[in-house]
Parts: structure tokens; C-alpha cells; sequence
């Protein structure tokens, strides 16, 4: 059957829509960006005059190089929290609940918040938070505490907790799939060969789900490397991440310096990226 | 001596009020291979999660070996689980799969691969022991599964329907292969089962369960000739079933009202008083045909006690050496018999009015 072998082009033309989609919306921003990161920069004007300045100065200043390993520890803080928080909750979704129907409406339950807008699940942590917010009105009136807790607001406690509600769900969802796909009775098996709950953890659920918690580690991190919303709002600007950075850059129009920002934070979210899928190949999954 | 499985008085009521299993008695000898045989729903594999620890018990203990094991988990109990999915370690090969039970009682690793080889060589799994089993038939799923719960000696191996999911002819081969590798091996053998045919192939005694009781516990062929209840006559063999009153006995053979008038059939059970509404249970291979004009024949009716239906052939079905006739009585109810090809000639074609008798001792009365 010649036919079906055909030329070059008759092969490969379904992957013209979709690479040239990538290369004008993907490549060449980037190499654009890493081109502009070493133009010259004056305080009124750009000039394609190729020069390192705006990375000595990224790397020089506290202010800047800071806002790197504050995107670095918040991204940890978030992954982990996100992680304690969501695996227990898909264990329980996943294994626990027999009733398809239940899991289906538990993990809707999940995801609820997420459909309303951004802004509004990030706004809406303030009056949660705030000196009189509902949390510690709750905490006062159950006795818990005498005076309200200032620490909740405008600081980087209250933006973990909001970036933690907000990405949750990217453990959840896919953890759960994951669990939610292994046969009881493997788990059984396990149990009737003499293993104990954690070594049914370690060796049975874990190496399972593991594509989930891959595929969470990553969406959590995309996400939570890329943010600047959710600083700007609940920490009062006190927290600067590389997001923050870029945003306020290109609002004086400093467009090298931005671009500069960018690249750092593309080189960060690709090696973690990189680093996550070793774990797991999720090209085999599935 | 101990059994080496005991069931007393256990019961399992599921928390929504659904009665499981009522009352399960059951006593197995070391080295015996039984089946627990019903209908799904009966309760069988409900026991056999009992028996391995993976459903608490409502009442009544188990015991293995004298030592009650009604509080171990199942990681504690002396037996293993053969799945009917097999329930394999999909993130293992062959090997890991079968070594696991022993990596995790800590077996040195030396120990472990001579017991693993040796199981392996057991169970014809030698050449695909450090492949992944992505590759592997079902057959050799079902081995690797059994590997894998044989290794760890266990003192019991509890299977369910672990030949549910294979290909009759394979089955048939499996059948034979695990009734032998039991044999070799010595250990007590507990099989759930729904098809008859695998639970009176295989096993030493079956246990036939209906709605969560115990209908009647016995080798195959007691199972087969000397049905207890009405149950077990239905659902073992090919049996036609007419419904009565009883009339009469005279020792053990007893005399039962029915729609086609007095017939007679052997009667185990002393507790059937007169009046009592009975089954008369006839297997279709010890029925016999005769010409219509037999109907009027003394020396006949004499040999079969009376026992003679008229009826007419509605179909005749040869299945290689065997021929299936289907006779219908009375225009009310059809009576199945079985029987070999050679015996009738061909003389009975769809059609032919005939004669249906039994020897009476050879049918069976039950109470219903």
C-alpha cells in the first residue's frame, strides 16, 4: 500500500496548524525575550544596542535576586502544603469512597471555587482574614483566642493560605483519578502477603499514583512560579516574586529588565519541570 | 488433630441489614480441596473474605488449625487470596510480583529468589520470571497470581473464581493442573465457584450456598445422586423437577401426589410427613423412553413402579455421543433426558408419542 506511505507532506500536514501555533506563540516570544532581556535600557528609552546591563543588575541588587528565592521558597511552601493537604483528601476520595456518584459530587465539591474568577477567590480571602474577618470572629467567639490575629492579613501567611485554597484542587483531581484507578483488591493482595498500612503506602499507592502526584507537582508549580496576583493582593505587596517583578517592570515600560525577569523565570519553571518528570515518565502512563 | 479450617455458627449481616451468610458450619480436613458453589448473591465469596480476613464476622468464630483467627487482620492470617482479577502488582515484573509476600515478612534475599525459583518451577513460570507482565496471557497471569500466594506457605489458599475470567478450554486445562498442584502440595484448598461443573471437577467436597445458607455440604457424586433440598436439586445436574404433595413411604421409597398422578421416588429425609409439599427430582440420564402402547403394558409398569408419563418428543438433539431428548407432558411441563446415542436408534423423532419412566429409587423426593 504505497498510498498510505505518500510524500513527506502528505505525512506531515496535520502538524502545520499546530507548530506553526508553537512557533509564533511559543518560540519566537522567547527568543524575543531572551533578545530584548540584553538590549539597552535608558530611563526613557529602549535601544536594540546588545549589552549585559540589565542582568548585572538583576543578579546585583537584593531586591531583584531576593525575588527569585522568595518565588523558589513560596513555590516549595505552597507545593508541600498543597501535598499535606491533598493527598489525604484523594486518598479519601479515591479509596475510600466506594459509590462512584459520591466521588464524582466530592471531587465537584472540589472544584466548585474554581469556577468563579480568579480575582474573586483571591478577594474573598480578605474578609476571611482580616483583624475582623470571619476567622477570627469564629476563633474569638469560640474562646480560642482573647485578641484578633493581625498576622492573617497582608502577610505572607495569608498569601500561602490563599495560593494553597486556590491550587489545592491541581493535587486533588488528578491524585484521586490516579487512586480512584487501582484495583481494591491489588490493595487487598497487598494486605493479604503480610503488608502493613505504610508499606502499603510506600509500596503499593505510591508507585501507583505516582503520574497523579506528578501531574499535580507540575500544574501547582507552573502555577505558583508564574503568580503575582494573589502576592499583590493578600501579602500588601510586602512579598515581591519574580511575577511581581516582571508585572511592575513592564508597567514603567522596562521592557529589558522584564525580559530579564522572564528568562530567569522560564529557566526556573523549565528545570523544575525537567526535574519532575524524571520521576515519572508520563509519556507511559496512562 | 485440629481441623484445618473451621467455621462455627458464622454469620455476616451487612450494615444496611442485608443477611450475607446465616449460620455457616463447616469442618475442612488438612489437604482437602473444597468448593463453596452457588449462585451469585449466595454468600460464598462473602465466606471466603471472611475465612481471609477481609470482612468481619457477625457471629460465630473461624478457626485455623485450632487457634481462632477471628481478631487477626488479614496480614496476620495464615492464608493466602487468589483474586479472580489476579490483582497483580502492575508496577512489578513476574518476579518482584512473587517475591513481594516474602520481602515483606523480610525473608533474606537469598532465601527468597531460591523460594521464588522453586514455586516458579512448580508452576511452569520459570522462562518469564524477570518479565514485565504486560505480555502475559491470562493463563500465565493466573500462575504468577498463584506463585505469588503459594510462596509464602501459606496454610490455607482461598480462590476466588480465579478461573472466571479465562476461556473455557483453558479452564478445563487450569482445572486439571490445580486439582494436581493441590494434590502435590498438600495444602487445603478453598474454591468460590457459581459453575457446578468446576466445583464437582475439582473438589473433594462441595458446599452448595442459596441466599446466604448452607443447602447441603457432600462429595460430588452424593451432590449428584442424593440431592437434599430443592435447591440443590436445580441447580446440580441436569434434573426435571415435578412438584407434589407426599402421599405415602414405605422405607425409602415414598409416593407423591402430583399433577400427572402417583409417582414414586426414593426419600431420604425422615422429618417429610404426609401432606407435605415435596419435589420430585428425576435426573435426565436415568429416565428412559418407551413407545406409547408401554403405557398399557403390565410387565412395565410393574418394573417402574408406575412410574410412567405420557408425553410426546418435541425435539431430538444429538451432541456427539450423547442424545438430548425433550418430552413434553401433559402440554404443561418438558422433561429433559439424557442418554447415549446408541440406545434408542434413531426411533424417537420430534413427534413420536412416547412413555417416560424411573427406576424409583433412582429419582428423588425433597422437601420444598
Amino acid at each position: 500500500m504505497s498510498g498510505q506511505r505518500g510524500n513527506w507532506f502528505t505525512r506531515h500536514w496535520q502538524l502545520i496548524p499546530g507548530s506553526a501555533w508553537m512557533i509564533l506563540f511559543l518560540i519566537a516570544p522567547l527568543i524575543m525575550m531572551i533578545y530584548v532581556s540584553f538590549w539597552t535600557q535608558t530611563s526613557f528609552d529602549i535601544k536594540p544596542d546588545l549589552t549585559t546591563k540589565s542582568w548585572q543588575t538583576f543578579f546585583s541588587q537584593p531586591v531583584y535576586y531576593s525575588a527569585l528565592w522568595n518565588t523558589i521558597r513560596v513555590w516549595l511552601i505552597v507545593l508541600v502544603g498543597t501535598f499535606v493537604l491533598g493527598v489525604p483528601v484523594a486518598i479519601f476520595i479515591g479509596l475510600f469512597v466506594r459509590s462512584n456518584t459520591v466521588q464524582t459530587i466530592l471531587l465537584v465539591l472540589a472544584v466548585i471555587p474554581f469556577w468563579t474568577s480568579f480575582l474573586v477567590r483571591i478577594v474573598a480571602w480578605k474578609p476571611m482574614l482580616g483583624q475582623n474577618g470571619a476567622l477570627n470572629i469564629i476563633l474569638m467567639k469560640a474562646h480560642i483566642i482573647s485578641e484578633p490575629l493581625s498576622f492573617l492579613l497582608y502577610t505572607e501567611v495569608g498569601m500561602i493560605i490563599g495560593m494553597i485554597q486556590i491550587y489545592l484542587v491541581f493535587v486533588v483531581g488528578p491524585v484521586t483519578f490516579m487512586l480512584s484507578r487501582i484495583d481494591p483488591n491489588v490493595i487487598e493482595a497487598a494486605r493479604d502477603l503480610g503488608a502493613g498500612t505504610g508499606r502499603i503506602f510506600k509500596d503499593i499507592l505510591l508507585p501507583l499514583s505516582r503520574p497523579g502526584l506528578v501531574t499535580g507537582a507540575i500544574f501547582v508549580s507552573v502555577l505558583v512560579l508564574g503568580e503575582f496576583a494573589t502576592p499583590a493582593s493578600l501579602s500588601g505587596r510586602k512579598v515581591n516574586l519574580l511575577g511581581n517583578v516582571i508585572v511592575t517592570q513592564v508597567g514603567s515600560l522596562k521592557w529589558a529588565f522584564a525580559s530579564v525577569a522572564g528568562v530567569v523565570l522560564t529557566v526556573v519553571i523549565a528545570l523544575v519541570i525537567v526535574g519532575l518528570l524524571r520521576i515519572t515518565d508520563l509519556r507511559k502512563e496512562v | 488433630m485440629a481441623y484445618d479450617l473451621e467455621l462455627s455458627h458464622v454469620s455476616k449481616v451487612f450494615d444496611n441489614g442485608t443477611v450475607a451468610v446465616d449460620d455457616f458450619n463447616l469442618q475442612v480436613d488438612k489437604g482437602e480441596f473444597i468448593a463453596l458453589l452457588g449462585p451469585s448473591g449466595c454468600g460464598k465469596t462473602t465466606t471466603l473474605r471472611m475465612i481471609g480476613g477481609f470482612e468481619d464476622l457477625t457471629k460465630g468464630t473461624i478457626a485455623i488449625r485450632g487457634r481462632v483467627v477471628n481478631d487477626l487482620s488479614p496480614e496476620q492470617r495464615p492464608t493466602s487470596m487468589i483474586f479472580q482479577s489476579y490483582a497483580l502488582f502492575p508496577h512489578m515484573n513476574v518476579r518482584e510480583n512473587i517475591e513481594y509476600g516474602l520481602r515483606v515478612k523480610k525473608v533474606p534475599s537469598k532465601e527468597r529468589h531460591a523460594r521464588a525459583d522453586d514455586i516458579m518451577e512448580k508452576l511452569d513460570l520459570t522462562g518469564i520470571a524477570d518479565g514485565a507482565f504486560e505480555g502475559l496471557s491470562g493463563g500465565q497471569r493466573q500462575r504468577v497470581a498463584l506463585a505469588r500466594g503459594l510462596v509464602v506457605e501459606p496454610d490455607i489458599l482461598l480462590l476466588d473464581e480465579p478461573l472466571g475470567a479465562l476461556d473455557a478450554d483453558l479452564r478445563k486445562r487450569i482445572q486439571t493442573e490445580l486439582r494436581y498442584l493441590q494434590k502435590q502440595l498438600g495444602i487445603t484448598f478453598v474454591f468460590v465457584t457459581h459453575a457446578q461443573s468446576e466445583a464437582l471437577a475439582m473438589a473433594d467436597r462441595v458446599v452448595v450456598m442459596n441466599n446466604g445458607r448452607v443447602e447441603q455440604i457432600a462429595e460430588p457424586e452424593i451432590l449428584y445422586t442424593r440431592p437434599r433440598t430443592a435447591f440443590v436439586a436445580r441447580f446440580i445436574g441436569r434434573n426435571s423437577i415435578i412438584e407434589g404433595t407426599l402421599d405415602s413411604r414405605d422405607g425409602a421409597v415414598a409416593t407423591v401426589d402430583t399433577e400427572f398422578g402417583k409417582l414414586r421416588g426414593h426419600l431420604l429425609d425422615d422429618g417429610v410427613v404426609q401432606g407435605a409439599s415435596v419435589d420430585l427430582v428425576i435426573p435426565s440420564e436415568i429416565m428412559e423412553l418407551y413407545p406409547e402402547a408401554s403405557y398399557q403394558d403390565e410387565a412395565i409398569l410393574k418394573q417402574y413402579s408406575g412410574n410412567c408419563l405420557l408425553g410426546s418428543v418435541r425435539a431430538e438433539t444429538v451432541v456427539g455421543s450423547l442424545v438430548v431428548y425433550e418430552v413434553e407432558i401433559c402440554d404443561t411441563m418438558t422433561v429433559e433426558l439424557e442418554s447415549h446415542v446408541d440406545k434408542y436408534g434413531r426411533s424417537y423423532p420430534a413427534g413420536t408419542p412416547v412413555c417416560v419412566s424411573w427406576m424409583p429409587a433412582d429419582g428423588h423426593i425433597v422437601a420444598t
